[in-house]
């Protein structure tokens, strides 16, 4: 739906409803001079959530159950970056054994797969094919939907496995696991594991024979953990393609949190340097060398589908790379599973201390940075949180800069369709970053060529 | 389960830290005690995007839920067959996000690939969005008990007649 109309002379103001498909409430507002973008304001104006204020004051072992509530959809990220900062914080990080990081590494591949899919698609794959949602798209492809339903379903079947419940699971704690999972019971998902292996494979390569991504490369600094073995997920310090490289603890200094006037979440910048990117883009680009070998033995036949080698520089291509990512993340869940035993223990005992922790683990939509200071009877002093799509909305007005340029020739309408499209490449979760959108473009200044006449109602 | 009896799904939606929103889940953990057999009660939290994982093979669904819809009263229960023309429009009819797609809009998906029951019934209470916290209204206790009678009454029904029968 949009509304356009023209204030004065050659200015012009375009407005359309909330954006779809993504999570939140804002709007996005483009000014034009001319040809020329002008300014470019992802403006989030949903209210603050004040999660880090009331944190404190509460007992240690209640935060992994608070956390998950900032969002439903990726509620394990919330708990994973709360478990581990507060297991520092405690001083009992080390003592955690391997079996628990397996197990966590399994919950994370059940939200991963379940976040990734229901967002490829239910919710961005319309964008590529032209159509307005996954309902009208299911009427030509009611068999890929089915197909991705039955991934995603198995996604959440592995969370209520490992923890419970899908939505904000209940044996998370810090320390580890109050119960571990039933060995027949998780011995019991293979079967359906396997079958949706071999879907997502065909769905991957699907995805990179039949869609024309796009073209939109940029610079971007990509930042991502840096694990010892293995993806992205858990563990690992901090680094980037543009000299990066800190540990957990250093993360917190290496950035800079900053209030802008026309949104209500802090955007974040590297110091002394600017925006960054987190998410599969990055995962991806920066350390192909760890996804499984059955994700690495699709990654090249994806690459020459879409005609591209890593690094992939155009954020359009997050699609496939979020396949990858299920590959890998259903890969993995099996090796986990095939060697899942009883573990003696499925937590690690601790005594409250005061102390200080950081974490930030691998969310869906990317790095997930919490830090906490405890007080001596684990209360807690101080809690922060910084969520991948704040640390990604000032790339995201950058890319949107780049691309108004692009669409100077087209409708309003046109360009509105185009700027949601590039937003969700994103897969946005404002409500995680306090959420989004409507559209407004105006126009200062002369406008070259055809474009008086290409915004319908002008 | 009662293998011999249609299928029938009761999908509960709602969040139990958000004062009245928790309404389904309370009308979910009231079934669990007495549910008769043959039904299958989940509870969808504030994640109703599951919804479509539990439509395979349903014959009947009904929504348990929280709305807010334009002319209703706080309180008042709302029984209604979702095919209605009657049915009120609801505010998040039309909503989509990265939470996933809006009950309407799933059960239009739901259509499509051909996973939708031929029954379903929404049994919603109106409630005020903009009351948070976790303690519920006065009305929501009673609201509960009657949506729970009302959730037994149509799973009965629809165990011993076919769509056609009812809606002779």
């Amino acid at each position: 739906m949009s509304d356009s109309k023209k204030n004065n002379g050659n200015t012009r103001t375009i407005r359309v409803g909330a954006l779809a498909r993504v999570e939140g409430e804002g709007a996005l507002h483009l000014v034009m001079n001319g040809d020329q973008v002008e300014k470019v304001h992802l403006e989030i104006y949903e209210p603050p959530r004040f999660y880090e204020a009331f944190l404190r004051g509460r007992d240690f072992k209640e935060v992994p159950d608070i956390t998950a509530r900032i969002c439903g959809i990726c509620p394990v990220a919330y708990q994973m970056g709360s478990c581990h900062s507060l297991e520092k914080a405690m001083g009992v990080f080390d003592d955690l054994t391997p079996e628990i990081h397996a197990l966590r590494d399994l919950l994370y591949c059940g939200e991963w797969i379940e976040s990734h899919v229901l967002h490829m698609f239910m919710l961005h794959l319309p964008d590529f094919l032209g159509y307005e949602s996954a309902i009208s798209m299911a009427e030509d492809h009611g068999g890929t939907v089915k197909q991705a339903l039955r991934i995603k379903k198995f996604g959440n079947t592995l969370m209520d496995t490992v923890a419970g419940r899908s939505v904000h699971p209940v044996n998370v704690c810090v320390g580890g696991f109050y119960k571990a999972p039933d060995p027949q019971a998780m011995k019991n998902l293979l079967p359906e594991l396997e079958a949706c292996l071999d879907l997502m494979c065909e769905l991957t390569l699907f995805l990179a024979e039949h869609i024309t991504y796009p073209d939109l490369v940029r610079d971007y600094e990509f930042v991502c953990l840096n694990p010892d073995e293995g993806y992205p997920m858990n563990l690992g310090g901090l680094i980037s393609n543009k000299g990066l490289n800190v540990s957990q603890e250093e993360f917190g200094k290496a950035i800079e949190e900053i209030h802008v006037e026309h949104s209500t979440a802090l955007q974040s910048i590297i110091k002394g340097r600017g925006e960054y990117l987190v998410g599969p883009l990055a995962r991806l680009n920066l350390k192909p060398e760890g996804l499984h070998p059955r994700a690495k033995e699709l990654l090249p036949k994806v690459c020459k589908l879409i005609g591209q080698e890593l690094p992939w520089c155009n954020n359009f291509l997050s699609l496939p790379a979020r396949g990858i990512e299920v590959v890998h993340a259903l890969a993995l869940s099996a090796d986990i599973i095939r060697n899942y035993q009883l573990p003696k223990i499925s937590r690690v005992p601790i005594t409250p201390r005061a102390g200080w922790g950081a974490h930030g683990t691998e969310a869906p939509r990317g790095v997930c940075w919490h830090e906490y200071e405890t007080e001596a009877d684990g209360s807690i002093k101080s809690a922060h949180i910084v969520p991948p799509t704040s640390q990604n909305q000032i790339t995201i007005e950058s890319d949107l800069r780049e691309l108004a340029r692009l669409l100077v020739d087209v409708s309003d309408e046109e360009a509105a369709m185009r700027c949601e499209h590039l937003i969700r490449n994103y897969d946005p979760c404002i409500s995680c970053s306090v959420h989004f959108l409507k559209f407004s473009r105006d126009w200062r200044g002369e406008r070259s060529k055809s474009l008086a006449g290409a915004s319908g109602g002008a | 389960m009662n293998q011999a009896g249609p299928s029938i799904l009761v999908a509960a939606c709602g969040n139990v830290m958000a004062s009245d929103d928790a309404f389904g889940p309370l009308v979910a953990r009231e079934l669990r005690l007495q549910a008769p057999a043959g039904i299958e009660v989940a509870d969808l939290d504030i994640r109703p995007a599951a919804l479509l994982d539990y439509l395979a093979g349903k014959d009947g669904l009904i929504l348990v839920d929280a709305v807010h819809a334009p002319g209703q009263q706080t309180g008042e229960l709302m029984d209604i067959d979702w095919f209605s023309p009657d049915r009120p429009s609801l505010i998040n009819d039309d909503t989509m996000s990265t939470h996933g797609l809006s009950l309407a809009m799933q059960l239009d998906l739901a259509k499509q690939l051909g996973l939708l029951p031929k029954r379903v019934r929404l049994i919603a209470v109106c409630i005020d969005p903009a009351r948070v916290g976790e303690a519920a209204s006065e009305y929501l206790p009673k609201a509960v008990l009657v949506a729970t009678d009302l959730v037994i009454k149509y799973t009965t029904l629809w165990s011993t007649q076919t769509p056609e029968q009812q809606h002779a």
